[in-house]
């Protein structure tokens, strides 16, 4: 038996997680076929890698969001075919998200914000769930708070990256346009053009001032009340203060009239994350007070 | 379990493979060519090896048997050369298959590396040694190929 060794670069990634290996062979032929429109019998091991990537996301995503009409056990090809239609649906729910967030823009914006929205359409001309369902052919300047999780791929990737937008854009929306730019002059001194992103120091301001009692609108706090929050929360213990930080970020949201469950946890993430920060930088002060150097 | 299936699905392949060059030799013999069982197995490899070196995969019908076809009623392709002449011209096809970037069909680049074939009395080496661009102007603009082949001379002399 000669071993054909022209399926190894396809094979050394994937062998291992392939069902039913006959059925996605002749599947992934059947996609050659269809790719070269039978002008050519042959494509480049990167081509057939990336058609053999977009089956399996098609099979998984089937499996995690399954097709009320496909069981489980239908043959690998009818699966695919309810993945394609998944990936298809979700890029059609991502669209109506980007559109929402054309209308919805935060009441400042930055370079890398205009050119991720500028750049974003690129993806829905040219997103193609039929061969290559997990590619993703657009780019992002635009660092989100929270990025997106990077088991995400496809349209996936792109809904989740305009939930997460959206809801960046909502809190923003909310707060007066002269207290955003006064806080972003102080926190990044050239916000217009530096790689930052807008939602993070307001999310983190107003939680702080709702820590502090003080209004959320004005997201600024004289500066003996941000040591004593800083005290506050270097004091308590780790899940107190977590506890804190998490009732401050809802009463924030409260104080703007902002409900969502999804905004909430997001925001809530991102006080965490402050918290985290500022107890990390409380230590090192301690450490090298009592004379340890971080160096 | 996994790798039996594999090597099922790799020995499957081979035996399609092998079937569609005994397709070809039915239409080869016409004009006095055949691959034995032997020169067969030999293709295989060469192809595989062709595949692999080029950075290519080919699972469903292959291009050889669209090679053989399209060189078989050449004048110039002889029985005793056969055997040696086709794992160079596979090699020369995804070669140039990587060269084009897709933009040639299996059928025309077949067509215009038999065109060179001919026009150099049955040269390999006027085929597999010429560059794509040149393999292409010479069907586009029907350019004479003794110049052309002249010129390649040139350039490999400098």
């Amino acid at each position: 038996m000669v071993t054909n060794e022209a399926l190894l670069p396809i094979l050394p990634e994937t062998a291992a997680t392939l069902e039913q290996p006959e059925a996605i062979y002749a599947l992934l032929e059947e996609r050659i076929r269809r790719y070269t429109m039978g002008d050519s019998s042959s494509v480049p091991a990167d081509t057939a890698r990336r058609l053999l990537e977009g089956i399996l996301y098609c099979l998984d995503l089937n499996r995690r969001f399954p097709a009320e009409d496909v069981p489980s056990t239908a043959p690998p090809r009818i699966r695919w075919k309810a993945g394609v239609s998944a990936a298809k649906r979700i890029a059609r729910r991502a669209k109506l998200l980007f559109l929402q967030a054309q209308r919805t823009p935060p009441p400042l914006v930055n370079t890398a914000y205009c050119d991720t929205m500028e750049a974003l359409p690129a993806f829905f001309a040219a997103y193609d769930a039929d061969f290559f369902a997990q590619e993703i052919p657009c780019s992002f300047d635009y660092p989100l708070c929270q990025p997106v999780p990077e088991s995400l791929s496809g349209a996936e990737y792109m809904q989740d990256f305009l939930r997460r937008l959206l809801a960046e854009n909502t809190l923003l929306r909310a707060l007066p346009h002269e207290a955003l730019l006064s806080l972003y002059e102080r926190y990044y001194l050239d916000y217009a053009d530096l790689l930052v992103n807008l939602y993070l120091p307001a999310a983190e301001m107003a939680s702080l001032c709702a820590l502090a009692g003080e209004p959320v609108f004005a997201l600024s706090l004289p500066q003996e009340k941000l040591v004593s929050v800083n005290r506050l929360l270097v004091i308590l213990d780790e899940h107190e203060a977590l506890q804190r930080m998490n009732d401050a970020a809802e009463r924030a949201l409260c104080a703007l009239s902002l409900r969502g469950d999804f905004l909430v946890r997001y925001t809530m993430q991102t006080a965490e994350e402050l918290l985290v920060r500022l107890r990390a930088a409380n230590s090192m002060i301690g450490l090298e007070k009592e004379g340890f150097s971080p160096m | 379990m996994k790798q039996e299936m594999e090597q099922s699905i790799a020995l499957r392949m081979q035996q399609q493979f092998l079937e569609e060059l005994r397709g070809a030799n039915e239409i080869s013999a016409r004009f006095g060519l055949q691959l034995s069982e032997q020169g067969m197995q030999e293709l295989a490899k060469a192809r595989t090896q062709a595949l692999v070196d080029h950075g290519r995969v080919e699972l469903g019908a292959s291009a050889v048997r669209a090679i053989a076809e399209g060189f078989c009623d050449s004048p110039f392709l002889l029985q005793e050369d056969y055997e040696a002449v086709l794992p160079e011209l596979v090699d020369a096809f995804y070669y140039f298959k990587n060269a084009c970037g897709e933009q040639l069909t299996d059928d025309e680049l077949i067509l215009a590396m038999r065109e060179r074939y001919d026009v150099f009395d049955g040269s390999v080496e006027a085929v597999v040694g010429t560059s794509l661009e040149a393999l292409c102007r010479a069907r586009r603009l029907g350019q004479d190929y003794d110049e052309e082949w002249e010129e390649d001379d040139a350039y490999g002399d400098e």
